[in-house]
């Protein structure tokens, strides 16, 4: 009988939260292929998403900022994943062709040379992005790329809109710090690409 | 005038107000300050990856999440039998497989000094395919932080993972971090027999080990 009740929780609580996810599953889809080099990463990401948020139900159910919420357990395990695959040797073993499937899903029709230079340059910001610390960066992909107000990001982490300001603009500093030693210290990456 | 607020006013849609007072001195502020120009240098990264081209999820792709997730455990549940969520596959990418391997959590058993080789469960089936890299990926959820993990993978048969020729171990030290880490091992099949994929995860004297059987297609 015990087993019984659980199987139907289980079928209930998966119900809700299909009915939950297909709400914001789209733009949840939208900021992994931004963040990811190809199709299969950003679907990876996704799964990964969706575990944990099946896990943490019963608390997203209660939030108000239920999209936010999830970007940012996206974000964040996009920041953690990337370092985690930044020590793994195996990360080595990436194909080229991850990158190309990046812009080639974009469907922008830039020259060779200029779609060579944004590839090299996504693909650089996007290393950046994990030497930042995991939550100040998420903060800043939710307010940057995301579009969250000051205000919607103060109701999802509770803290004054000062401290976000400052949070922010110091995470940018960071951010734009260590593009410009990447581009000091890799002078080979602008040669790659530039064919001008 | 502060970085912030310089920044703020440079940034800030003018329309076709006059560039005032204000303007040309939050200008000049940045132009000699190195954090404004880094914090502009953030923002304009930030700006390039929002402004790619806006992805559809494929149309499976929602179907095949939900059922991994809702069937692999339960909400709430932050405590997870040996091994669950083994054997999805196949429809989320060309090839996917999410294998949840948990370690770290209370009651974990420790490595039995006896045999060498734990009992393993069921062995799930992973379609490959010749001269064909598709990814097998491995879930492995802590429990806590666990730093100086070892990460093995023992491989049998005709089978590689790309970029590792013929190894057949490979083995590495990592940190996890508390939660759910993913590792992802991009397999090719070098005959038609195809192989066996051992992966196994130590820990202070806890130890996972799973293993996937890869099959070729057709």
């Amino acid at each position: 009988m015990r087993r019984i009740l659980a199987l139907k929780n289980r079928k209930t609580a998966s119900g809700r939260f299909e009915r939950l996810m297909q709400a914001h599953f789209e733009a949840l889809y939208g900021a992994a292929r931004r963040v990811t080099a190809s199709v299969s990463d950003a679907e990876d990401l996704m799964q990964e998403v969706c575990l944990k948020a099946y896990l943490k139900l019963d608390e997203l159910e209660r939030i108000e900022h239920q999209r936010a919420w999830l970007l940012r357990m996206l974000y964040n395990l996009f920041i953690d994943g990337q370092r985690r695959n930044q020590r793994s040797p195996l990360a080595l073993s990436q194909t080229p062709a991850d990158v190309e499937l990046l812009d080639a899903a974009a469907g922008r029709h830039w020259q060779p040379d200029e779609q060579v230079d944004r590839m090299m340059q996504l693909d650089v910001i996007l290393r950046a992005m994990k030497l930042l610390d995991t939550e100040q960066c998420t903060l800043l992909a939710l307010h940057d790329i995301e579009g969250y107000k000051l205000a919607e990001l103060k109701s999802l982490t509770g803290l004054p809109i000062g401290t976000l300001k400052s949070q922010l603009h110091r995470t940018r500093v960071k951010l734009g710090r260590l593009l410009r030693r990447d581009a000091r210290s890799k002078p080979q990456l602008s040669i790659v690409g530039g064919q001008k | 005038m502060k970085c912030e607020d310089a920044i703020g006013r440079i940034q800030a849609p003018s329309g076709d107000a006059p560039k005032d007072l204000e303007w040309r001195n939050a200008k000049e502020h940045v132009a000699a300050c190195d954090e404004c120009r880094d914090a502009l240098r953030g923002a304009a990264a930030m700006r390039m990856i929002r402004d790619q081209q806006p992805a559809t999820p494929p149309q499976t792709l929602f179907e095949t999440a939900m059922r991994v997730a809702t069937e692999s455990t339960a909400p709430g549940k932050t405590q997870h039998g040996f091994w669950y969520g083994a054997g999805f596959g196949g429809a989320v990418a060309a090839a996917l497989l999410i294998v949840v391997m948990t370690l770290g959590f209370p009651g974990s058993p420790r490595i039995d000094p006896a045999p060498a080789t734990p009992e393993l469960p069921a062995t799930p089936e992973f379609v490959i395919a010749l001269h064909e890299a598709r990814d097998v990926n491995v879930a492995i959820e802590a429990g806590h932080d666990l730093n100086g993990a070892t990460v093995s993978v023992f491989l049998s048969g005709g089978v590689q993972v790309v970029g590792f020729g013929d190894s057949r171990e490979i083995s590495w030290n990592t940190d996890l971090a508390r939660g759910i880490n993913q590792l992802t091992l991009p397999v090719i099949a070098t005959d038609m027999n195809g192989g066996t994929l051992v992966v196994e995860l130590d820990h202070e004297g806890m130890r996972r080990i799973f293993r996937i059987d890869l099959k070729l297609s057709g």
